[in-house]
C-alpha cells in the first residue's frame, strides 16, 4: 500500500491542541493546558487504513476530531489534498465535511433521541442541499438496506435499536454523502465483542465498495492488526512508533510499543506460556504537566540519561518505519 | 415521550389529576365567563366588576349576591368568574415572554461559550441581585409615570404588542387606559422574571452540546442554529417546561401583589388581586366582612396550587431521577 506511488490524503504536520485551564474571577487568567495532542506529524494515503492506537487519555480521539476541525488546532497544519484545512473559511470547511466523515464511539450517544433514524441518515443531505425529498428518501433506504438494516425501520426512534444496530445507523450515516475520508473513533469499543467483527466487516465491506479511506482509532490492538494497512502509536499526546502492520507486530522498535504488544493475550496456551510480558510500572503522567525530555522515561524499562534531557525526534528508522526514541538506531 | 404517553402519566397519578380538575375547572370558568355571570346590559367593559350601589360597607352573601359584595358593593361572583379570565391571560402571557426570554438568554450563552457566556451570564447575576417583589412594584409606578408622559417610545410598543398578545387588541389601536396599568405590571415582571429559565437552559445545553449527538451535527456540516435549535434544544427544553409551567402559577401571585398595592389592575377591574386590595380598608373589622377576602384568595390559592401540582407532577414524569426532590 505505502509504497512511494501512493497518494497521500491527509497530510498532518505538527498538530497540537491544548485545552486551556482557567482561573480567575472572569475566567481569563490561563494558568496551565492540557496537552492533549502535542505536536503530531503523519500521512494518511488514498485508500489506506491506518490505524491510531494507545491508552486511554492519550489523545486518540482528540487527534481525530482536531483532524476534521471540530477542535480548532493549537498549532500545525492539516492538509487534504494540499488544501490546508487549518486556514480555510467556516464555510469553506462546510463544504469540505461532504468528503469527510466520523463514527463515533458511543452508539448510545452519538444519535440524537428526538430524531427518528430515517431522519439522522438523510439530515446530511439535507443540510447540504442535497436532491429533493424524494430522492433523499430513496438515499436514505438504500443507505439503511446497506448497513444491513431493514429499511422499514426509518421511522423509528434510536432508542428502540440494539447497539450495533445503532452503531450500523451511525455508520449510514456517514456515508450519506459519499465522502472519501472517514474517521472511526473507537467505533467498535462499546460493543459485544461478537457485534464488533459484524461491524468490522461491514466497514470493510464498505471501505471495497466506496473506496474509504479510514483514520481507525481504537485502543483493541488484535482489531486494530486485522483492520490496519498502518498502525500508528501514540503515548500521552505524541506519537511513538509508525509502520506497516506487520513490521510492527513483528519488530516493534519503540519501548512503549513493545511493551503494548506484549500485553496482547495469543490464542495459543503452550505460546502463551511462553509470552515473554514488559509490564510497565507507574501510571501515564498527566497530559497538563508532561514530564521532561521523553514523554515515556519515568516508565520506560531502558532510559538513559538523554531521554531525561531531550525530546526524542520523530525520524524515520528505516524505509517507511518512524519512530520517537533515542535509543533506537 | 410523546404527548400521549405524558397525559395519560398525568391522568394515573392522583395529585396530578387534582391538578388538572381545578385547571379544567378554571378554563371552564374563563371560557363560560359569560354565562355564569352575565354582563350587564350598559357596562362598557365586561371586566368592569358591575357594581350595585356606591355604599362603602361590604354586604354579606345574599340572594342578589351569592358571594356578597365588596367595598363599593363590587359583586365578588361577577369578579372572580371574570378575574379567572385575567388571571389566565396574565399568567400565560407572562410566562410566554420570560420563557422564551430565559431560552435565548440561556441557549446562545451556552452554545457560544466563551465572552459571549461570560456577558450574558454576569447580567443575568446583575438582575437576580434585585429583590424581585421590591423591584416589580417600583418599576411599575415608573412606568406607569413614564408611559404617562408619552416619551418613552420603546415602552409604547411593548405595551402594545403585549396588549395584542393580552387582550388581542390590534397594534393599531390606542391603549385602553384601564390595560394600561396591567401591562405595565406586566412588563414589569417579565423584565425580572426570566433569569432562572436561562440558567436552567444554559446549564441543560451546555450537558447537551457535549454528546456525540451534537458534535456528530457539526461533523455532517450543519449550521450554528441548526444545532441549537434541531440538536440542543429539543434534548434540553423539558425541564425548562416543567418550570414555565410552575411559574404561571406564581406571576399570577405576584401580579396579585402589585394589584393589592394597587399597581396592577385598576379599582373595580376584574382581577382577584385587586378585590382583595379592597379589604385593606377593612382589616380590623375583618372577623365580620370576612367574605371580601377569603372568596377572592380561595381562587388565588387553588388556581397556583393547580399550577403547581401539574408542574411538580410533570417533573416526576419528564425526569425520573428528580422525585422526591425539590
Amino acid at each position: 500500500m505505502t509504497n512511494d506511488n501512493s497518494k497521500v490524503m491527509v497530510r498532518v504536520e505538527n498538530l497540537k491542541k491544548h485545552f486551556p485551564i482557567k482561573k480567575g474571577v472572569f475566567g481569563n487568567k490561563q494558568v496551565g493546558a492540557v496537552k492533549a495532542v502535542d505536536g503530531v506529524s503523519f500521512d494518511i494515503y488514498q485508500g489506506e487504513t491506518l490505524g491510531l492506537v494507545g491508552e486511554s487519555g492519550c489523545g486518540k480521539s482528540t487527534t481525530g476530531r482536531t483532524l476534521l476541525q471540530l477542535y480548532k488546532p493549537t498549532a500545525g497544519k492539516v492538509y487534504y489534498h494540499d488544501q490546508d484545512l487549518t486556514d480555510i473559511k467556516p464555510e469553506e470547511m462546510r463544504q469540505n465535511r461532504r468528503n469527510m466523515q466520523m463514527i463515533f464511539q458511543d452508539p448510545y450517544a452519538s444519535l440524537n433521541p428526538r430524531m427518528t433514524i430515517g431522519q439522522i441518515i438523510s439530515e446530511p443531505l439535507v443540510v447540504h442541499g442535497l436532491g429533493d425529498r424524494k430522492e433523499r428518501l430513496a438515499q436514505t433506504e438504500e443507505l439503511i438496506s446497506k448497513v444491513g438494516l431493514n429499511p422499514f425501520f426509518k421511522d423509528r426512534y434510536p432508542h428502540e435499536f440494539s447497539g450495533g444496530q445503532r452503531q450500523r445507523v451511525g455508520i449510514a450515516r456517514a456515508l450519506a454523502l459519499r465522502p472519501e475520508f472517514i474517521v472511526c473513533d473507537e467505533a467498535i469499543s462499546a460493543l459485544d465483542v461478537s457485534i464488533q467483527a459484524q461491524v468490522v466487516n461491514l466497514l470493510e465491506d464498505l471501505q471495497e465498495e466506496f473506496d474509504l479511506t479510514y483514520l481507525f482509532i481504537a485502543h483493541d490492538l488484535s482489531m486494530v492488526k486485522h483492520i490496519s494497512d498502518r498502525v500508528a502509536v501514540m503515548y500521552l499526546g505524541k506519537l511513538v512508533e509508525l509502520t506497516e502492520r506487520q513490521e510492527l507486530y513483528d519488530n516493534p522498535l519503540h519501548p512503549y510499543t513493545q511493551a503494548l504488544l506484549s500485553a496482547v493475550p495469543i490464542p495459543d496456551p503452550i505460546k502463551e506460556k511462553q509470552r515473554n510480558r514488559v509490564i510497565l510500572t507507574g501510571d501515564v503522567p498527566s497530559p497538563s504537566h508532561p514530564p521532561e525530555g521523553c514523554n515515556f522515561n519515568p516508565r520506560c524499562p531502558i532510559a538513559e540519561d538523554i531521554c531525561r534531557r531531550e525530546d526524542p525526534e520523530w525520524r524515520m528508522a528505516a524505509p517507511g518505519h518512524w519512530v520517537a526514541c533515542h535509543l533506537v538506531n | 415521550m410523546t404527548f400521549g404517553y405524558v397525559f395519560k402519566k398525568l391522568i394515573k397519578n392522583p395529585i396530578a389529576f387534582i391538578g388538572l380538575l381545578l385547571l379544567l375547572g378554571f378554563i371552564i370558568m374563563a371560557v363560560w365567563a359569560p354565562v355564569f355571570a352575565p354582563v350587564p346590559e350598559n357596562a362598557r367593559d365586561p371586566y368592569m366588576i358591575p357594581r350595585d350601589g356606591f355604599s362603602a360597607v361590604p354586604v354579606p352573601p345574599n340572594e342578589d349576591h351569592i358571594l356578597g359584595t365588596t367595598e363599593g358593593q363590587y359583586d365578588i361572583f361577577y369578579g372572580i368568574i371574570w378575574g379567572s379570565r385575567t388571571a389566565f391571560r396574565i399568567g400565560v402571557v407572562i410566562t410566554l415572554f420570560t420563557t422564551l426570554m430565559g431560552i435565548m438568554v440561556g441557549s446562545v450563552a451556552a452554545y457560544y461559550g466563551g465572552w459571549i457566556d461570560e456577558v450574558l451570564m454576569r447580567i443575568t447575576e446583575i438582575f437576580q441581585t434585585f429583590p424581585f417583589l421590591l423591584t416589580a412594584i417600583t418599576l411599575t409606578s415608573v412606568l406607569q409615570a413614564v408611559y404617562g408622559r408619552g416619551e418613552a417610545g420603546a415602552l409604547i410598543y411593548s405595551a402594545k404588542i403585549l396588549a395584542f398578545l393580552t387582550f388581542g387588541h390590534s397594534l393599531a389601536e390606542k391603549i385602553n387606559p384601564i390595560q394600561l396599568t396591567i401591562l405595565t405590571g406586566m412588563i414589569s415582571i417579565i423584565m425580572f422574571g426570566w433569569m432562572t429559565i436561562a440558567r436552567v437552559t444554559r446549564g441543560n445545553i451546555l450537558t447537551v452540546k457535549n454528546y456525540e449527538y451534537a458534535i456528530a451535527a457539526e461533523t455532517i456540516g450543519a449550521k450554528n442554529l441548526r444545532i441549537l435549535f434541531r440538536h440542543l434544544m429539543p434534548n434540553a427544553i423539558f425541564p425548562v417546561l416543567v418550570i414555565a409551567s410552575m411559574n404561571i402559577g406564581s406571576y399570577v401571585l405576584t401580579f396579585a401583589a402589585l394589584s393589592f398595592l394597587g399597581l396592577g389592575a385598576q379599582r373595580g377591574y376584574a382581577d382577584w388581586g385587586q378585590m382583595i386590595s379592597f379589604a385593606r380598608n377593612w382589616i380590623p373589622s375583618l372577623a365580620e366582612y370576612s367574605h371580601i377576602v377569603i372568596y377572592p384568595g380561595m381562587a388565588i390559592l387553588l388556581f397556583v396550587l393547580a399550577w403547581n401540582l401539574v408542574g411538580d407532577a410533570l417533573r416526576d414524569i419528564l425526569d425520573p431521577r428528580m422525585r422526591g426532590t425539590k
